[in-house]
């Protein structure tokens, strides 16, 4: 049994006598870069065992709205909260409920895949280490580049290491920023079958992409349009994907 | 409990990657000495010429038959603040003018004919003091120690020259020539007595420590400074995504900053150790507890400052430039190539300021040990400014 199926809240958590249904919410959120209004006002509702696709054109809003959700970026205005809890602002609660993974991998490039991980397992060598027997650096594949130094793995091996750290304090929400760009069709694979398993053990997964093949684990889809989202249907052809992004 | 020990880790996993640079450090270092060497050599030729400081040879021509003339310049030359620089060497005028041109000497007295009587009469025929052109730093000391003779003498004279117009006013011309004796002998015991101020302390141009401990102190603080640049990878700000993630987990950005300083401080210190033992060992320098706490403080204290202006530049090689630049630059206004004294009046006052100017401070401190409480908590202070403001960079930046 992989340790991965015990993620935080597979049912429903009670809170100081108060039955809250799990799940990770944006009410109108805004931010904005200087006088570019980038979000105005997103809404979403992020339930457990679903994995959200979001699509839209570049420079939208994707990333802005996955690091909001991610508490790594404060929106200017709206609601962001997770488990009826409103966390927007207080990051410290982010840390270990949600898994985030931009694009760019936050590494440290010079040290070896073993204390990568151990930085984000805060030092906890028993955690790691049981993890990397029956947890997500296990089916990410991480135990054979222990030794290796970061900056000698290849771009789909960075991305595993990237997910498996982000996973490290076990969370139930998995924020990926375009998780396949850059990497080759079997590593593309290989996530794809990571997440669905993620998916089915009752975690919550919110992806960008441009891929069709990657948003083909998608149960729900959003398109990220002047501002807003707009869902649409899942499993749309592509040509039907860039006419929505377009309207 | 938690934020605590993820910054602990993140402390200990900056120090590993620090770690990883040192040889890259080592290999550095070699060539940054061989480069600094080569700036405080042109320095030391540029301010020297190309002969060390020495004793300052003159030549004297004086009459041939002037006894009395003899005399007062042998007495001269007998005086502690001339004979410490100067040897007098006896010639005729003709040979004196020969080796000036040759370089043998740095200027030549040429000494007149009646002397010592014209100035007895008040007529004062001067001596003729020839000085070669290139006279570097002996020839400029001897001008300066020339002037201060001059001066003195001068007043001597006037001294001696009222007492006789009072001894004739009143009369007593047959006593002017024991009150002379007497004044001479006052004057000589007391006015020309110069060497007294210098008796218990040693002036150097580089202040409380030897011209060499003041190059070493100097090297070793441009050392530090630019011992970062074989290392600039380490010192990459993270991107921003990094900073976040790490914020989300506890460790904010004055903690980063903080580590990343702790991590080159280390670098610092483990690069300059071969050349702190070597020094130590050969007695060059002395070791002492001063030496254990400035030693430390001092890389701590350069590291804040390389931190910072690479947390300004934002990448690599916008530090690189910076850090040579700006170091380099504040390492010369702060007298760390050419000794202060040299330099303009205006750049003297902003020396104290600078960077370069607190870390030599603090090792001239455990050089001479003598504690200087200031020089410590200036050394502190700056280290704690660059962390400060390496975290308002780094806010800025994002």
């Amino acid at each position: 049994m992989l340790k991965l199926l015990e993620i935080r809240g597979s049912r429903d958590i009670d809170s100081g006598g108060k039955g809250m249904r799990r799940m990770l919410t944006a009410e109108g959120i805004y931010k904005r870069y200087g006088r570019q209004e980038i979000l105005k006002g997103v809404d979403l509702e992020i339930l457990p065992g679903t994995c959200t696709g979001i699509i839209g054109g570049n420079g939208c809003g994707k990333t802005t709205l996955l690091s909001v959700l991610a508490g790594v970026m404060r929106a200017d205005k709206g609601r962001i909260c997770l488990d009826g809890k409103k966390i927007q602002g207080n990051s410290r609660t982010y840390g270990d409920r949600v898994a985030y993974v931009p694009q760019e991998n936050p590494l440290m490039e010079e040290l070896t895949v073993k204390d990568n991980l151990l930085l984000w397992y805060k030092g906890n060598k028993k955690a790691m280490k049981e993890d990397l027997e029956s947890g997500a650096p296990a089916l990410l594949g991480v135990g054979p580049m222990l030794k290796l130094t970061a900056d000698k793995l290849s771009g789909g091996m960075k991305k595993r290491l990237s997910i498996a750290c982000a996973l490290a304090g076990h969370g139930s929400y998995l924020i990926l920023d375009e998780p396949g760009a850059a990497l080759d069709m079997e590593c593309k694979a290989d996530i794809r079958r990571y997440l669905k398993t993620y998916v089915s053990s009752g975690g919550a997964v919110v992806l960008t992409s441009h891929e069709t093949a990657e948003l083909s684990v998608c149960t729900q889809m959003y398109v990220l349009r002047g501002g807003k989202l707009e869902e649409i249907g899942i499993h749309l052809p592509e040509q039907e994907l860039i006419r929505l992004m377009k309207k | 409990m938690s934020r605590i020990s993820m910054k602990l880790v993140y402390l200990k996993m900056e120090l590993k990657r620090a770690g990883k640079r040192i040889l890259p450090l080592y290999a550095g270092v070699a060539l940054l000495f061989l480069l600094s060497g080569a700036i405080v050599f042109l320095a030391s030729r540029m301010l020297y010429g190309n002969k060390a400081v020495g004793r300052v040879p003159v030549a004297v021509a004086m009459p041939e038959e002037d006894p009395l003339a003899k005399q007062v310049v042998r007495m001269l030359s007998t005086l502690d603040s001339v004979k410490s620089v100067c040897d007098f060497v006896y010639m005729d005028r003709d040979s004196g003018l020969e080796a000036l041109q040759k370089g043998e000497v740095y200027a030549m007295l040429d000494v007149p004919e009646n002397f010592v009587q014209d100035i007895m009469n008040g007529s004062n025929t001067p001596v003729t003091v020839w000085m070669a052109e290139d006279i570097g730093i002996e020839g400029r000391i001897f001008c300066e120690l020339a002037d201060a003779g001059a001066a003195t003498l001068s007043a001597g004279q006037a001294g001696i020259y009222a007492g006789n117009e009072l001894y004739r006013i009143y009369g007593l011309e047959q006593r002017i020539g024991g009150m002379e004796q007497d004044l001479n002998k006052q004057f000589m015991d007391y006015g020309l007595q110069r060497s007294v101020y210098f008796r218990h302390r040693t002036v150097e141009a580089t202040g409380d420590v030897g011209a060499v401990q003041f190059y070493e102190i100097s090297v070793y603080v441009l050392f530090l400074f630019l011992a970062a640049i074989p290392v600039s990878g380490y010192l990459l700000p993270w991107k921003k995504t990094m900073v976040r993630k790490l914020k989300a987990a506890g460790v904010g950005t004055g903690s980063q900053v903080g580590a990343r300083i702790a991590g080159m401080g280390v670098l610092l210190f483990l690069g300059s150790l071969p050349v702190i033992l070597i020094l130590t060992v050969t007695e060059q320098l002395p070791w002492n507890r001063m030496m254990a706490a400035v030693w430390p403080l001092s890389c701590m204290a350069a590291a804040s400052l390389v931190v910072l202006l690479y947390q300004i530049a934002g990448n690599l090689l916008g530090g690189i430039m910076l850090l040579f630049f700006v170091m380099t630059g504040q390492h010369f206004l702060a007298g760390g190539i050419l000794p202060l004294v040299f330099l303009p009046a205006s750049l003297r006052k902003l020396a104290p300021w600078l960077p370069s100017s607190v870390l030599m401070d603090s090792m001239k401190m455990a050089v001479s040990g003598i504690w200087d409480y200031k020089c410590l908590a200036a050394c502190i202070g700056l280290t704690a400014a660059s962390w400060l403001a390496g975290v308002l960079a780094e806010r800025t930046r994002r």
